[in-house]
């Protein structure tokens, strides 16, 4: 487990009247952006908050860095810097005083970082945070975050108010001076082109549950959607069939590996493939999330059991 | 740094009172001595003396300081670490690599220092314009007086300290600490009129230990001020309580 930045084992978190992470298991490794992505209310913040020690989890278990979840939540967050959803910070306090008040609880704090970052993010140092627009304050929480010295950076929406400028340059920041330094980044987004232009590693959580996790690289060049028509195509999934799923006449699968051998087999089966497309990780989310009726058609076991039995 | 945070946020206020509160104190003793016998109290009669002693100390110490001190505490309350949840930055504080207990603590002893410091300054203040006036000087009993103001202060403050974590909002820790301040200040007089009970009641033990300056008769109120400083300690631990199993 020493190699991953953050795994999590079935953990579960549930309020009164929602199950917000539901067994939630994901392995990050260290020294790599991963892209947490999701819509509103899937899960992420939850899932981020129980990895800080905001929240206890109602069940399952994890490990951040190596060190326990609730039990040794210190050793966690002396080594993770995180940037909220709500970008919220004292506001009578200005940047220059938050840097102050913020490098005593961390000894690898660097001046030299958090005035690079300043004057990179062009953050007015001396005016107080509550006299600061969104975009200034969202900076602000980030030269905080990349000045501590932190192994592990968890950032909720960290573009939230930035323009496309600013935001191209706190990406390029995230690539050079974090990963490239080998540290690791968590970054719940639901910008996905930004995730794209940064992330190795993707996790796609709806309902409290991964739906995916892969490195971005074999999504792009291996995940195919595979469009068909025909009679008693297969249904149930598999770990190399990640969705199933109807429009019109047709049955969508969105295959994780061997594509080609897959819609071979279907078409033996019978099928007419219509179109076998590469994937971008927008279109994996929109199909993953997107709530789709199942194919009609029946006989759905003997083949779907055939044809993953043929692919792996 | 978290120390230096919480000074920041109460420093106005804290310099405001600091000033206000010894210089109102020396301007009703000097009106205090007046009202009584001046040219007495100057000649140095030791009716007079004593007389203005005990006016003062019962009326401006025992009277409104105390509920000044009382006030203040509710206020320094209602700004503590509940206030963080209002104001949507725990999130931010709480990932701060320190236990919940430092948080809960440090806030705290930020404002009991803040009060007794305050409480030194209006007694010294009392005292010494005292000790001027009439040329008598009472050495070690005044001083003590301090002890119970500021456990005083410190027991208003720890409650609404506590019920603003509870609440996550200091308007409302505030409302909830001004409500069980009149229950503790109505119920003992309640109990005490219809059933012949004494309850005790905090702004009865501050006004009690300031007697005790100038009557000869009188006892250090050694239980009470043992039975409120467990209080004023449970505040804070029950704070903790609360805090350690907060979600976030």
């Amino acid at each position: 487990m020493n190699d991953l930045a953050i795994w999590t084992e079935e953990l579960v978190k549930t309020y009164p009247e929602v199950r917000a992470v539901d067994g939630l298991s994901m392995n990050v490794p260290r020294g790599v952006a991963y892209g947490f992505l999701g819509r509103n209310g899937a899960g992420k913040t939850s899932t981020i908050r129980i990895l800080l020690g905001l929240t206890r989890p109602t069940a399952g278990r994890g490990a951040v860095l190596g060190f326990s979840i609730g039990r040794d939540q210190v050793a966690i967050l002396e080594r993770t810097a995180f940037v909220s959803e709500s970008k919220t910070l004292y506001g009578n306090l200005t940047p220059r005083e938050l840097a102050r008040f913020t490098q005593g609880f961390y000894p690898k704090w660097s001046d030299q970082a958090a005035a690079k970052y300043s004057r990179l993010f062009e953050i007015p140092m001396d005016r107080p945070f509550s006299k600061l627009s969104q975009g200034n304050r969202t900076k602000v929480y980030l030269m905080l975050a990349l000045s501590q010295g932190a192994d592990l950076l968890v950032l909720d929406e960290p573009t939230m108010g930035l323009d496309p400028l600013m935001v191209d340059e706190f990406l390029r920041v995230l690539v050079e001076d974090v990963v490239g330094e080998g540290y690791t980044v968590f970054v719940s987004s639901h910008h996905l082109s930004d995730v794209e232009q940064i992330a190795d590693w993707v996790g796609l959580i709806d309902h409290g549950r991964l739906l995916l996790e892969a490195r971005l690289d074999d999504i792009k060049s291996q995940f195919r959607l595979i469009t068909v028509a025909g009679n008693a195509l297969p249904q149930t999934l598999s770990p190399e069939i990640l969705l199933v799923a109807s429009e019109g006449n047709f049955c969508k699968y969105l295959v994780k590996k061997n594509a080609d051998a897959f819609a071979a087999e279907l078409n033996r089966q019978g099928a007419t493939v219509a179109e076998v497309s590469p994937l971008g990780l927008r279109e994996i989310f929109l199909e993953l999330v997107r709530k789709e009726e199942a194919c009609t058609s029946g006989n759905v076991g003997g083949i779907t059991a055939r044809i993953s039995s043929s692919l792996s | 740094m978290y120390f230096w945070k919480c000074w920041r946020d109460n420093r106005t206020h804290f310099i405001v009172s600091l000033i206000a509160l010894p210089a109102l104190c020396v301007f009703f003793t000097v009106i205090a001595v007046r009202l009584g016998d001046p040219d007495a109290v100057r000649k140095g009669t030791p009716p007079s003396v004593i007389q203005a002693w005990s006016t003062t100390t019962e009326f401006i110490l025992g009277g409104w300081a105390s509920v000044f001190t009382l006030m203040w505490g509710l206020v320094l309350g209602a700004s503590g670490l509940g206030e963080e949840f209002k104001e949507r930055t725990a999130d931010f504080l709480l990932v701060r690599p320190r236990r919940r207990r430092f948080w809960v603590w440090a806030g705290w002893s930020v404002g009991v220092t803040e009060l007794s410091v305050m409480v030194f300054l209006a007694v010294g203040a009392t005292f010494g314009t005292l000790t001027y006036m009439t040329g008598h000087v009472h050495t070690w009993r005044p001083l003590a007086t301090t002890l119970p103001l500021a456990i005083g202060g410190t027991v208003v403050y720890g409650l609404t300290y506590f019920m603003t974590i509870v609440a996550r909002s200091g308007r409302q820790g505030l409302s909830y600490g001004i409500g069980i301040l009149f229950i503790d200040l109505l119920l003992p007089s309640a109990v005490s009129y219809y059933w012949n009970v004494n309850l005790p009641s905090i702004l009865g033990f501050m006004m009690g230990a300031c007697k005790w300056v100038t009557s000869p008769t009188a006892v250090f109120p050694v239980g009470g001020l043992v039975l409120w400083t467990l209080v004023a300690l449970a505040f804070p631990v029950a704070a903790q309580l609360v805090l350690e199993r907060a979600e976030v």
